[in-house]
This record gives C-alpha cells, structure tokens and sequence, in this order.
C-alpha cells in the first residue's frame, strides 16, 4: 500500500498513520505500507489536489503497476469536500471512503475492500 | 562545486509533498532551500466567500492537528470584531480542549520523532498511549480529529460532572503511561546519543528568526502566548512555562514531554474550577458591525496568529500566520554544516506541519498570486 498526499490539512495524515499503530494494525491482513510506489498494490489518496502537486503526483502514479486499487479517503479526495472551489476534481478512484476525516474503523473497512479487490484479480 | 540533492515532493522521510533543495559536498550540507506550495489549498481567498457560520468550520481545516487553536483563533477574531460576549463556561471549556490537543499533538510529534531517528519501537508505544487522549476527545466532541468544538460565544458541548471524572481516569493513567516513556526515551544511550547536538539553534539565532513555541522554549527563549497575552481563562489558571537550555532535538525532546505534564496540570484546575452557567451565548451568527482585529493563540506548536478585516456578512480580509511557518524559516540556518542523514531528524525536530503553512499569497498591484518559489 502507498500513500499519496494531494494537498491536504493533514487530519487524514495522521489518520492513515493511526492505521499502522497498535490499536488498528492494519498489519494483520497483511497490509503494509511501502516507501517506494514500485512496491504498491494499493494506493491511498488523500487531500483535494492542488495544482502542483497533482503535476508532479502523476509521476508517482505512473510508476504504480499497472492493476492497481485507488481508495480515496476523506472528503477532499473524494469530491473535493470544503476546498472544492478553485480546485481540479480530484482523481478516479475505486473505493471512497467519505468523512472528514473518516474515522480509522472506516479506512480500514475500505482497505479490506480493496484487500478483496486485489485478490480476485489474481 | 556543490552538487544538488533533491528531497521531495514525494520522499519516504517526509509524510506531506513538500520539497526540499539540499546543497550538498560529499555528505556535508551547505545549503538549503525550502519549496512550498504543494500543499496550497487558498483557505484565505476562500474565507472571503463563506458566511461566518461556514467559515468557522473552513478555520478548522487549515490543520488536521491544530484544529482546535485555528478555529478558536477563529471565533476569537469575530467575538472581538463583533463585541460578542464569550460564555465563562465556554472559555474553560476551551482551555481544556486546547490542552487535550496539545497532549495529542505532543505525542504525535514524539512519535514521529522516534521513528525519524530510527525507534521504531517507540512511535508504536507512543502512539498506542496517544489513543487515552483520543478517546478522551472523542468522548467530548463526538470526533477524533476536528472537534468542531467552537462556535461564536462559546462551545458546543458541554463537560458534564461524569465525564469530567472519566476524563481524570484517563488523563492519570496517561500520566503515568508518559512517565514511563519519557524514562525509555531519555535512558536509552543510543536514542540520547542520536538527537544530542543535532539541528541545534541558538537563543539570538531563535530570536533573530522569530522563533515560537517549543522550538524556541527549548532555545532558552521565554515565550508563551499563553503567559504573554492570557486569552480565554488562561489568566486564572497557574502553570509553568517550561524552557530548555540548550536548543538541540534532544533539549525540543524534553520540553515537549514536560509540557505533556504542565497541561495535565492545567485540565485538572480547569476541571477543578469551572464556573456554572451556560456554554455559549448566542445561538447563530448571521451579520456583525464589521471591524478589524487581530488575536493569537498558543498552537501546540507555537503562536497562531490571525488577523481579520470584516465585513457584515463575511470577512473582508483574513490573514493567518501558523507557528511553522515562522519556526521553518530557521532551517537552512540549523541544518548548515549537518550530514545528509540528519535532515529527516532535524526537519521531524522542528515539528512541521506542512497543511498549516501552505497558504502564502501575494498581492501585487491588486492581483492576487501564489507566490512560485521556483
């Protein structure tokens, strides 16, 4: 799993960090997040996308293989939430997770889904 | 000749796109420049177009980790330009929700800390521990991360007789959770070893930068926003402003940890003493005279200031100026003459928060621009 950030107030940050902690361990279904996009299955967006780094988060995208599962979490990723003016509408993406910032129990509900997802492709 | 090396937008060390141009010869550093702009969201131009109401929750989103200090530096604002009463209760309240945040936010940056210098183990136990205050903010406001706990004249919601008591039960086993990991941070001789002496900052350095918060407390610099410029119930209250001695990760280490105490302190007064009667004083807000005003507020991470010209139904103006703004400006001055392994240490040291300072913009001859540092 890697995490994108597009530019955000860093509530979903922290949230998403939560995820690796002792009390949500998202670890116990063999997810793990990956410093390198190369590595990832899943990516976790986040953040309304701002211009600039929705130039340079292509780049990081494209380096993703190919079949890969985009959750976005949170308002802004989702639709833009209360930055949705002046701002691209944020990317596609396979699972939203909405809240501002969504509760931990939640992204964790959207990363089994896309735990699913990715084991009917193979 | 120095060669570049880039760190960001997109680096493992760093959790938000921001990116850092690093001079360096062989592993030495000899310059810095800092790019900002990719967490640019225009919170400011946005302020101008939403009702106050509106506005308030919009203050809340310019960081997910100070939520609480910019929102109420928001009200803060209003109450001032529009000569709103603020409920007695609502000001303790808000002390309170204001420690738990700094507590939290402590700990997060503790954390984060430890894993930057490569402990893993603990920014797991630090942010397990984090979760007793987390839920305590739950409990309160409903929410986790934005509280959504002000409104003009007061709160939301209120702390009742039982909750206060649960609160206390939580606050005293975190208390001795935090002893407890304050003896594994400070006795481990690797960990100490690692953060003495790096990213360190003087105090007429800290002062000629205008430095805030922990940073410059650490520093040897005696600033409080809270001591300073008492706002809200502050000035009943009796607490100590905690100040290092020397400016390193390890002395911003201690100060913070110390500060984790010094609050708890605070909400048991606050619990102790809250005055009876109701929590706000009005119930909407639609329309003020207008005005100016200014106000700050002690963020976790040092003074948040906002400045407001208003209009009746929205603001005019607005302007914010976060605490890490003013105390990142300090790091091509700290990280001059490091090693390249240390600037994921001393970047974490300095507590950035990188959704709180991307809101630069420039006026220039009645257009208005985001400032491109390329």
């Amino acid at each position: 799993m890697f995490h994108l950030s597009l530019g955000t107030c860093n509530g979903c940050e922290i949230e998403v960090l939560t995820l690796m902690t002792p009390r949500f361990d998202a670890e116990r279904w063999g997810v793990r997040f990956v410093k390198s996009p190369r590595h990832a299955d899943v990516v976790l967006l986040t953040g309304c996308g701002t211009e600039r780094a929705l130039k340079r988060s292509k780049r990081v995208l494209d380096q993703i293989p190919e079949d890969k599962v985009v959750v976005a979490v949170g308002a802004c990723a989702c639709s833009g939430g209360i930055f949705k003016q002046g701002h691209k509408p944020p990317l596609k993406a396979d699972i939203y997770v909405a809240g501002c910032p969504p509760k931990p129990e939640a992204m964790l509900e959207g990363i089994m889904e896309a735990v699913r997802k990715c084991c009917s492709k193979d | 000749m120095p060669s570049i090396l880039p760190i960001g937008p997109y680096h493992p060390a760093i959790h938000e796109p921001e990116y850092f141009k690093v001079w360096v010869e062989g592993e030495k550093i000899v310059g810095v420049d800092i790019n900002v702009g990719y967490n640019y969201r225009g919170v400011e131009k946005l302020m101008t177009t939403m009702e106050w109401q509106r506005c308030l929750y919009l203050a809340e989103r310019v960081c997910g980790i100070c939520s609480h200090a910019h929102s109420s530096c928001f009200a803060q604002n209003v109450e001032r330009a529009g000569g709103i009463g603020v409920a007695e209760r609502g000001k303790y309240i808000r002390v309170i929700m204001a420690e738990l945040e700094r507590l939290h936010s402590h700990l997060l940056w503790f954390g984060i800390l430890a894993e930057s210098a490569g402990f893993e183990t603990l920014f797991m136990l630090s942010w397990k521990d984090r979760e007793l205050i987390m839920d305590v903010l739950e409990m309160i406001s409903g929410n986790r991360v934005h509280y959504a706990m002000n409104a003009f004249g007061g709160v939301r919601r209120d702390i009742n007789r039982s909750m206060g008591e649960r609160m206390l039960n939580k606050l005293h086993k975190f208390e001795g959770r935090m002893e407890k990991l304050k003896d594994i941070a400070l006795s481990d001789e690797p960990f100490v070893t690692r953060l003495k002496g790096v990213g360190l900052l003087n105090p007429w350095h800290a002062e000629e930068y205008g430095v805030v918060g922990p940073v410059a407390r650490a520093a040897g610099l005696k600033v409080d926003t809270r001591r300073d410029m008492p706002y809200f119930a502050y000035g009943d209250l009796d607490f100590r402003v905690i100040v290092g001695k020397r400016g390193d990760a390890l002395e911003r280490l201690k100060v913070r940890i110390d500060e984790t105490f010094e609050s708890i302190r605070i909400i048991e007064q606050c619990l102790g003493g809250m005055p009876d009667g109701p929590i706000r004083t009005r119930k909407m807000l639609v329309k003020i005279k207008g005005g100016e005003s200014a106000s700050s507020v002690e963020a976790p991470r040092g003074e948040n200031f906002h400045f407001l010209v208003a209009g009746e139904t929205k603001p005019k103006y607005y302007h914010i100026r976060t605490p890490t703004f003013a105390n990142f400006i300090v790091l091509p001055k700290i990280l001059e003459s490091h090693q390249i392994a240390d600037v994921p240490l001393v970047i974490t040291s300095l507590d950035p928060c990188f959704g709180c300072f991307d809101r630069l913009t420039v006026v220039e001859d009645g257009e208005e621009r985001v400032v491109d540092f390329e």
